[in-house]
């Protein structure tokens, strides 16, 4: 266990913060939780009755944020609220939204599915999520049905970009971030309020509100090229719509308005699985392809090489040809 | 369940107190081994548990409240070396918690590409469960959706003749445009990133092997039992053997782009002073590599061997 300055290691400070929040219905303002708090005590008792100090004071909010990061719903109450005196302010926490709903129970074939969910994430920067809501779940005490293993899903999360969007999102932080657009080979730096994610056409997408532009912009996680920096609490006349929903229904219309049209070598490894990504060719003998960006587009085909053609649209041959000319840069010539 | 180490971050060490409290609460006496094996950590971290607990409580000014505020294991039973915990009391965390919202969101992703893999039966339990974690949520919109692609449907057949135990019959597409049928145990479905695979024990080939779901030109559901004996080596998280990829790279690409490869299972061996990544990874062989290095056409550079080097240079002009 990592032990803190006091002697007191974090688990054992958050744990018994959680326990006496519990204990306390009407929960317990600041002083009197430092007062009583191993791993917050040992300092706070020295102090002088007026006297405060900022380390407790980042302690207590960081350990704040760990709690609610952990589902652990920490209210503030104010007593004299026109006085907005910090010092009347308790902190509580109420046993009912604590508690997993009673009245929700799993059978040991639902915890089981649970469980391979939860390892889709195993090797992302989510994989700390996952794992706490399986180990939540498990309390419930059903073990999972074992029989078989059968689906292994990972996304492709790892990397802390994808954790530090979600860690935005449910914080409504905005995000700096290098964005790298995919007909681009220059960066640009983006500041942007997160509102959603989507996995939708195999690319995860994340709509915002872009702080520098004032509106709405959809970027590709895939694309954002450096860790982003949490900034600072955005307040967001519009929140509470559901961003996930406009997200969804933006990214449709996307990939149906645009239709490339691709001719593939009969029985060639590009045409059998083209086939199976995107249906029969039609009688043409070319496959019609929905995409939402082109330059994206051309990233995916390029892999097939000699054995596609492209038709349509115009420019989608040409973004391949590029794709190869800098592949071969790349590899022509001595290693450097 | 294979016990998971876990690694035990803080945050992970108060969600397993916080949810084995309320376990041991409905299951005592129960014992340690068991304990550890239901939530996939090992032995000794819940014996620092219930050791830890036994000092725990809510505090009041003058430390852990006595009487009725302390945990209280019987500690013979547990210091006997039988290894069983009884717990007579718990004042504090008998409940289970809650999940996050981000906990909720990650399960809830999870499911709908298990879903998507899924024959119909196990959808609709999908279905069913899907609804209970977002209710147990509390709001209903989420701030993430995931839509996966409908799956080859072999993935589908072979999901459903996995737990069945039967085998299946597919005709594979291989990379060079040959094709053979081939009789598979099915043992395992990988969806890693966005393509599908099926692993399983090919009998033309008398081994393992992985296979791209989008390769599978037609399948079968055969009525035969499987008949490998042993799953257990076909749980490991690689999906190649180093048999199957006996072509070592070295390669280099901007860390940004590393997250794109992980399914190659890469292994960094270097950064360059501009903060490249020079990695070392397996292939198939020429074709296997090509499709690596066009995951991010002309950011991902081969760097030796050089007959590699040469191959990739070359398909890059042959075509057309």
């Amino acid at each position: 266990m990592a032990v803190s300055g006091s002697g007191v290691t974090r688990e054992k400070r958050l744990l018994g913060m959680i326990m006496t929040l519990l204990y306390y219905p009407h929960g317990l303002t600041k002083n009197e939780l430092f007062a009583c708090l191993e791993g917050y005590s040992e300092k706070f008792n020295s102090l002088r009755p007026s006297e405060t100090d900022q380390g407790l004071e980042r302690q207590f909010s960081r350990d704040k944020s760990e709690l609610r990061r952990l589902g652990i719903p920490i209210e503030t109450v104010s007593e004299y609220e026109a006085l907005n005196d910090n010092q009347a302010t308790r902190y509580v926490i109420r046993e009912s939204e604590y508690e997993f709903p009673k009245d929700i129970l799993f059978s040991a074939q639902e915890l089981s599915l649970i469980e391979r969910a939860a390892d889709a994430w195993r090797e992302g920067s989510m994989g700390r999520e996952s794992r706490h809501a399986l180990t939540k779940l498990r309390s419930l005490g059903l073990p999972a049905d074992e029989s078989r293993v059968g689906v292994s899903l990972s996304f492709n999360t790892s990397g802390d970009v994808f954790e530090r969007v979600q860690e935005a999102i449910d914080e409504s932080k905005s995000i700096d971030f290098s964005y790298l657009k995919p007909d681009s080979s220059t960066p640009e730096q983006r500041k942007v309020l997160p509102l959603a994610l989507l996995f939708r056409f195999n690319q995860w997408h994340m709509y915002s509100f872009d702080l520098t532009r004032e509106d709405f912009r959809t970027f590709l996680i895939s694309r954002i090229i450096s860790v982003p920096r949490l900034g600072s609490v955005v307040e967001f006349s519009q929140s509470g719509k559901d961003f996930a929903q406009i997200l969804a229904s933006e990214v449709n219309r996307l990939y149906s308005e645009n239709v490339a049209i691709v001719e593939a070598d009969l029985n060639s490894d590009a045409f059998v699985r083209l086939r199976s990504m995107f249906g029969e060719p039609w009688d043409d003998g070319a496959f019609r392809i929905n995409f939402s960006d082109l330059a994206l587009l051309a990233d995916q085909l390029s892999e097939f090489g000699h054995m596609i053609r492209a038709s349509s649209p115009a420019s989608l041959q040409s973004e391949l040809d590029a794709r190869f000319a800098r592949i071969y840069d790349a590899h022509s010539g001595g290693a450097e | 369940m294979s016990p998971r180490q876990l690694r035990q971050e803080s945050s992970d060490i108060v969600t397993l107190y916080m949810s084995l409290v309320p376990f041991l609460r409905e299951n005592s006496p129960v014992s340690v081994a068991d304990t550890a094996r239901h939530f996939g950590v090992s032995q000794k971290i819940i014996i620092d548990a219930v050791n830890n607990l036994y000092f725990m409580g809510p505090f009041n000014r003058s430390g852990v409240i006595p009487g009725g505020g302390m945990f209280d294991f019987d500690m013979d039973l547990f210091d006997e070396g039988r290894g069983d915990i009884l717990v007579s009391q718990t004042p504090s965390l008998e409940r289970t918690p809650r999940l996050s919202a981000q906990e909720t969101t990650t399960i809830l992703a999870g499911l709908q590409i298990l879903r998507a893999a899924s024959e119909p039966e196990t959808r609709d339990v999908i279905d069913s469960l899907v609804k209970k974690i977002s209710a147990a949520r509390g709001s209903n919109s989420s701030p993430m959706i995931v839509k996966p692609v409908t799956p080859p449907p072999v993935i589908v057949e072979a999901s459903a003749a996995i737990s069945e135990g039967h085998q299946i019959r597919i005709v594979y597409a291989n990379p060079d445009g040959s094709q053979t049928e081939r009789t598979i145990d099915p043992l395992r479905i990988d969806f890693v990133g966005s393509t599908w695979y099926l692993r399983g024990w090919c009998h033309l080939r008398e081994a393992r092997r992985t296979f791209r779901a989008d390769r599978v030109i037609s399948h079968e559901h055969l009525d035969s039992a499987i008949s490998t004996k042993s799953t257990e080596d076909l749980l490991q998280d690689s999906l190649f053997d180093e048999s199957d990829t006996d072509l070592v790279a070295t390669v280099s690409m901007p860390a940004w782009v590393f997250p794109f490869v992980s399914d190659y299972d890469p292994k960094l061996i270097d950064t360059t002073p501009s903060g490249d990544l020079v990695l070392e990874v397996r292939f198939a062989g020429v074709r296997n590599a090509v499709r690596f290095v066009c995951r991010h056409p002309g950011h991902i550079r081969v760097l030796e061997p050089e007959s590699l080097r040469n191959a990739i240079a070359q398909w890059a002009v042959s075509r057309g």
